[in-house]
């Protein structure tokens, strides 16, 4: 064995208690950092497999907008409400996606944002707020979807009384939460078949709808789902969300209407030609207006757009298929110069889909931080090592080692206790990670649900996890050690002897 | 020609502002297989001459030639090379790599660079030396398991194992009872006669300093006496400083 190796290996046998404090250190390290990366990669791949399999999907198609990025949830821009784009020149897209391999299963659908409301308005009674319904407990998230190939993609939804949306069914399924909720609100038990007055959202106003609850459902992984969550056929969604036919063509004006833009004294706008009165009704009938408004085809003298899809979302044959799938599938659209964009199930998720980045930059930050602490205290350690071997590195620089020589030496040992520490430690987060899997530890609440990337937390340790910490120990014990050697190398030699 | 020539070398120390003049311009020369010793009572300059001349010191002025090689200007690289390949070290604190037993302790020099001895020569070497200092039975223990004798005997053979032209020993018995130091320098001075290697050591033993061929004698950082073979040589090592002034 060559000599810096021997000298580098008994030396750490010879300073055991400087060797203890540092491979306790690095191997505390090592074992924090491979059950870190194995809590995170549980949750990594149960919130994606949770996502994915409830209402993302791997893939995820989207129109582009120039507001901000686009999910599920609509586009997230600074600048208040966008509208979400619907998918352009869909029979292209869809034409792409069928021939892009590895991606087995898609559906269309779209979304919006709706509440529901009563007959007699929307105004809040006291026994509201004796119930404590608040008024967020009426929203709804819909999914407008294509009833003939969601549930082959999704089957986590677990029908607790009703059916499932038919294709060409019009109706709602709630969840069983707000179905409880309404039921309450309502003041009589609700039942499958009664309406539900829902009103929808989008930029361009409020429109109502009134639809049969066809269905109350669970679903059958619990807290990654908003709970608002319900789904609507994609008719009744796309009258909701302004998503109509015509609702880009120009505007038709009368004559009498166009003759005001060819005034040319400002004065005569406000002359009696042109202000007009109309009589008003001192009676005001919620329950009539509402009976008006459930009835689609005198509401809304426009159809709804067949084509006007905002997303599509598939699954892959295997996850690692998705990287290379969402990349064929953006060469294509580019190439047809199509305004839509492939994306993954965080993409698809928005804002909830940023709590696993969320947890990967908080433990990216700890190990940070532990990593300066250990290198710090590590450092001290060796520096005190270094300073009691004073006079040994004098004498080897007196009869002919180089500085070279030196450095390599203590690198040697610095490697080696790093090396061999690190090892241990990563051996123990193993041991401790198959602890853990054995105990079954539940989660109890959906926050441990989606912390633990299930029902049962089963830490996932990968070889790449491994070999990263202990990379990561070598390098914070290699980099403590630089500073103290320096400090003995610039040392005359006949000084180092002298120290005692 | 002489293997050393110091040359009106002056070495100050800086306590803070004042100045400490630990050697004021000394000259001497030394010649090829001479065993020297270099006397004096403590502070008189001993160690800092050795030092000097062993290159791990420099001097604050004057010069210093070995080998007929003027060390003046050598980088840091190339005082360490010239150690290795001419000079032997044997410290008061014998200075033993702890780690390492007596046989790699004598080896360790070889592994730090080029050398006379071929490799294939070293083991067969490093066996005469530990035969040498009468260390057979104990090449795989430790330091710590050796007394201070025999550690100065490893440290006399680590000294050697390079073949070097000169080895230079402060204070080599100033660790050791009378006897064994005695022992120590009859061993030194055996080596010298067989193997014709300078040898040059510091020492404040009065019966000691008597077995040396040529003494140098120093007090307050200034040579008081030097003779070689009994033959008083300080005007003619002092005519140097002159004639190279």
């Amino acid at each position: 064995m060559p000599i810096i190796f021997k000298i580098a290996f008994r030396n750490i046998k010879a300073h055991r208690s400087k060797s203890l404090i540092i491979g306790v250190l690095l191997a505390m390290g090592a074992m924090v950092l491979v059950l870190g990366t194995a809590f995170i990669n549980a949750t990594e791949e149960g919130v994606r497999s949770t996502f994915s399999d409830v209402y993302t999907g791997d893939i995820f198609i989207s129109g582009i907008s120039s507001d901000g990025p686009v999910s599920l949830f609509g586009v997230t821009s600074t600048s208040g409400m966008a509208t979400t784009p619907i998918i352009p020149e869909y029979d292209k897209v869809i034409s792409i996606v069928k021939s892009t391999p590895h991606l087995e299963k898609t559906s269309s659908l779209a979304t919006g944002f709706s509440q529901v409301i009563r007959e007699n308005g929307d105004q809040e009674t006291e026994e509201d707020s004796q119930k404590k319904i608040k008024p967020q407990d009426r929203f709804l998230f819909l999914f407008g979807i294509d009833a003939a190939s969601y549930w082959d993609l999704f089957e986590t939804v677990e029908i607790v009384a009703g059916e499932k949306l038919k294709p060409g069914q019009s109706g709602i399924m709630i969840n069983e939460s707000q179905f409880h909720k309404f039921s309450d609100w309502f003041e009589k038990p609700l039942s499958i078949g009664d309406p539900l007055l829902i009103q929808g959202f989008s930029t361009i106003g409020f429109r109502l709808r009134e639809l049969p609850i066809v269905g109350i459902f669970r679903l059958k992984e619990q807290g990654t789902a908003p709970e608002q969550l319900a789904y609507i056929d994609i008719e009744s969604l796309r009258v909701m969300s302004g998503m109509t036919v015509g609702a880009n063509e120009p505007i038709q004006l009368k004559p009498e209407q166009t003759s005001m833009l060819s005034i040319e004294d400002p004065d005569e706008l406000f002359s009696d030609d042109i202000i007009v009165t109309s009589e008003t009704s001192k009676h005001f009938d919620v329950a009539s207006i509402s009976r008006e408004l459930s009835r689609p085809s005198e509401i809304d003298p426009l159809k709804p757009d067949e084509g006007a899809w905002q997303f599509i979302v598939g699954k892959a044959d295997s996850s690692q298929n998705i990287d290379r799938i969402i990349s064929s599938l953006n060469k294509a659209f580019e190439k047809e110069e199509i305004q839509a964009i492939a994306g993954n199930w965080q993409v698809a998720a928005g804002p909830y889909g940023q709590s696993v980045d969320i947890v990967r930059i908080i433990f990216a930050v700890a190990i940070v931080i532990l990593s300066i602490v250990a290198i710090i205290i590590i450092m001290n350690t060796f520096v005190i090592s270094v300073i009691e071997r004073t006079s040994e590195i004098g004498t080897m620089r007196a009869i002919g080692a180089g500085k070279g020589f030196v450095r390599t030496m203590f690198a040697a040992e610095a490697l080696a206790l790093a090396l061999v520490s690190a090892s241990i430690g990563a051996g123990l987060g193993l041991l401790i990670i198959e602890i853990l899997k054995s105990l079954r530890i539940e989660a109890t609440n959906p926050f441990f649900l989606v912390l633990f990337g299930g029902q049962y937390l089963r830490p996932i340790a990968t070889a790449g996890n491994v070999i990263f910490a202990i990379i990561l120990m070598i390098v914070v014990g290699f980099i403590a050690h630089l500073y103290p050697v320096s400090l003995a190398l610039k040392i005359q030699p006949v000084r180092a002897m002298q120290e005692e | 020609m002489p293997i050393i020539q110091v040359i009106d070398v002056k070495k100050d120390y800086y306590l803070g502002n004042v100045v400490v003049p630990a050697l004021r311009g000394i000259s001497f020369a030394i010649e090829r297989g001479d065993f020297v010793s270099i006397a004096g009572p403590s502070g008189s300059g001993k160690s800092t001459i050795l030092n000097i001349i062993g290159l791990i010191d420099i001097p604050t002025s004057g010069e210093l030639i070995i080998n007929e090689k003027n060390t003046k200007g050598l980088s840091d690289r190339e005082l360490t090379r010239f150690r290795h390949e001419v000079l032997g070290f044997i410290f008061q604190s014998f200075n033993l790599i702890p780690v390492l037993n007596v046989y790699e302790n004598i080896e360790f020099p070889l592994l730090l660079g080029k050398t006379k001895i071929p490799k294939s020569e070293w083991k067969s070497w490093i066996d005469f030396l530990i035969d040498e200092v009468g260390l057979s039975d104990w090449r795989n223990h430790k330091p710590n398991e050796l007394s201070g004798g025999q550690r100065q005997r490893v440290a006399i053979a680590r000294a050697l194992v390079t073949k070097p032209s000169i080895v230079l020993a402060d204070e080599p018995t100033a660790n050791l009872d009378s006897t064994t130091g005695e022992q120590i320098i009859d061993l030194m001075k055996k080596i010298n006669r067989e193997l014709e290697t300078t040898f040059i050591f510091s020492t404040h033993d009065a019966k000691i300093v008597n077995i040396a061929d040529h003494v140098i004698r120093l007090r307050d950082g200034m040579i008081i006496g030097n003779k070689r073979n009994g033959e008083d040589i300080l005007e003619e090592n002092a005519s140097i400083a002159s004639a190279e002034n």
